[in-house]
């Protein structure tokens, strides 16, 4: 039984460490998509450790990845460049220097601590409302960094951010949350909102706080989605608010959703597969040899290709790559389902 | 009514509804309806469909709110509680349909009751594992709650309100949809839940047997009224239950 639960969290740390080694073995701008891949991965499984526990959608969870990611780049692009291009900023952010960890530990903070206040209102809310309320918070969370240019670059571009997410850091970041996403599943607290995801009624009948556990979850995953803002700032190089927004906001989902919702493994699988061929396919629009062979897809080829990709996995697995259920130890007699809760 | 424990010089503890009324847009789904259950009894809650009686659980467990009257758990005031608080309180309650925690295993579905009630995980665990074996329930622990029979999920519903060790448990038709020849099963459940875990249990069920059988008391409603309250024998022979709810083929029979 223990063997079993640890390979729900050994099986998708060897998944990315994998990602992580070949990548590293890689060049030029096919390492950079790599490294793309890793760090949407963490969005990704900062989104589950919310959306996968609850049950419960949020399009708001790009706010605290953008939040993340003008913080860290605001902390650690170079005061001399920041008095030039971005004097308009508050004297304590144009100040404001750190270094490459504290920017990101910083851009976890913030992170939390903004979905915990943005929590505090919304989590009372279920299904729908929910959805179209994290929506409302992107929508809003957008316009502030895109008019007000004394907390960021708002319509120009931060930077040059130093591009610390190499490799190891865009691995250790992944599995970083991965682990901390796991070890928040094996809390009491998640059994909590994994019961109330299943059954509300029940669930609060049995004692259970749907609110508190929300609000709990949300302000975490918060602080991952900053957490990852801040390694793609360091990935990027310079950020834009439009880089950070709906696009991403939407796709994150889908990842999650191809994957399968409910599973830390859903997560890490559909972030890994519809990432990589999304990268795979950028590059192929630009010609990639692969095996010997010279791919060169024309243009928009990849929009195409994911789009009828992802369509097909919800035609023909509505429950997404893995079912929602996490990975399974590979060694049993017999086939048993691990329950994906 | 039954007198509240009188002999003892002060009211036993006990779950209370007084003077409840709840008014849907002018429909009185409850007029002035006061019921009192106490630690080991059963009492049925009869009455016709549309009587009101889902309505006077709902409101007893905090999933609705009276137009006027008050709730009370042993001496307290819990009208405006929520219903994780009633639960935390010691105030269980199971459904009409099956609600489980249909992706959770299981043994996990009992433990969350255990947990939410401050329980350790550990206590949690063993806990599940004691109802486990008194509901019968031991070979599925680990299955996912989603695969199991219609028949063992009511048991799990059961169970998993015991995990919140419960001082009184409102059962929601817990017969509907089990054959005859699992009625038996039922019986000597509510009767294990009542004298060996000590829970008041108030029982609705259309099953008029089965509520005649396992009873102490039987409260009847009828159109959001109390029409009569009662042990098993005087509501039999009682003529308004009879015309109200019985129906003209008598006692002893199940209305459905």
């Amino acid at each position: 039984m223990a063997a079993r639960r640890a390979w729900e969290l050994i099986g998708p740390v060897l998944l990315v460490a994998a990602v992580g080694f070949v990548g590293s073995l890689t060049s030029g701008s096919m390492e950079f998509q790599f490294r793309s891949v890793l760090v949407i991965a963490t969005i990704v499984v900062a989104l589950h450790v919310f959306v996968g526990n609850s049950g419960v959608i949020s399009f708001g969870h790009v706010s605290f990845v953008v939040l993340g990611a003008i913080a860290a780049g605001v902390a650690t692009t170079p005061a001399e460049i920041k008095a030039r291009s971005l004097s308009e900023l508050f004297p304590f952010l144009l100040d404001l220097q750190l270094s490459n960890i504290e920017s990101l530990v910083l851009a976890a903070v913030l992170g939390g601590v903004f979905a915990f206040l943005v929590g505090v209102p919304i989590m009372r809310l279920s299904g729908l409302q929910a959805g179209i309320a994290t929506f409302a918070v992107i929508i809003i969370t957008n316009n502030v960094f895109r008019n007000w240019d004394r907390i960021g670059p708002a319509a120009r571009a931060l930077g040059p951010i130093p591009e610390t997410t190499g490799f190891l850091q865009a691995t250790i970041g992944l599995v970083l949350v991965i682990v901390v996403a796991y070890g928040y599943q094996r809390t009491r607290m998640a059994r909590m909102l994994r019961a109330a995801r299943e059954d509300p009624a029940a669930a609060q009948s049995s004692g259970v706080n749907i609110y508190r556990q929300r609000l709990l979850a949300f302000t975490l995953s918060g602080a991952m989605a900053g957490l990852s803002g801040g390694l793609l700032a360091h990935l990027l190089g310079s950020v834009t608010t439009e880089v950070v927004f709906l696009d991403l906001t939407f796709i994150t989902l889908a990842m999650l959703v191809v994957g399968g919702i409910g599973s830390l493994w859903g997560a890490v699988v559909g972030a890994l597969s519809i990432a990589g061929l999304n990268a795979f396919l950028a590059e192929a629009e630009r010609e990639v040899g692969v095996f010997g062979f010279d791919i060169d897809l024309p243009s928009g080829t990849r929009l195409v290709v994911l789009g009828i990709i992802m369509a097909a996995v919800l035609l023909f697995r509505p429950s997404g790559l893995t079912g929602g259920r996490e990975l399974s130890w590979p060694f049993a007699r017999r086939g048993r389902v691990a329950p994906g809760g | 009514m039954t007198s509240s424990g009188t002999e003892t010089g002060g009211p036993q503890p006990a779950l209370r509804a007084t003077g409840i009324r709840r008014h849907f847009e002018g429909v009185h789904a409850l007029n002035d309806v006061t019921l009192e259950l106490h630690r080991h009894e059963v009492v049925g809650l009869i009455g016709p469909n549309g009587a009101g009686k889902t309505t006077l659980v709902n409101i007893m467990t905090g999933f609705d709110f009276p137009s006027a009257g008050s709730v009370e758990l042993e001496g307290t005031d819990i009208t405006g509680w929520t219903p994780h608080r009633r639960g935390r309180a010691g105030l269980a309650r199971t459904f009409q349909a099956a609600h489980s925690f249909a992706r959770l295993t299981v043994r996990e579905n009992i433990e969350v009751g255990a947990l939410a009630c401050g329980a350790r995980p550990r206590d949690a665990t063993s806990r599940a594992d004691e109802l486990l074996g008194v509901l019968g329930l031991t070979a599925h622990a680990d299955t996912p709650a989603a695969f199991l029979p219609q028949g063992e999920e009511r048991k799990l519903g059961v169970a998993r309100a015991l995990g919140t060790r419960p001082r009184f448990l409102l059962m929601d038709e817990p017969a509907a949809g089990l054959n005859e020849a699992e009625v038996p099963d039922l019986v000597s459940l509510i009767r294990s839940v009542r004298n060996e875990h000590e829970v008041g249990v108030l029982l609705i069920d259309h099953n008029v047997s089965l509520i005649m059988e396992v009873c102490d008391r039987i409260h009847v409603l009828d159109q959001g009224r109390t029409i009569a309250t009662g042990s098993p024998e005087e509501i039999r022979v009682n003529l308004d239950v009879t015309t109200a709810y019985l129906g003209r083929g008598g006692a002893g029979g199940s209305h459905g």
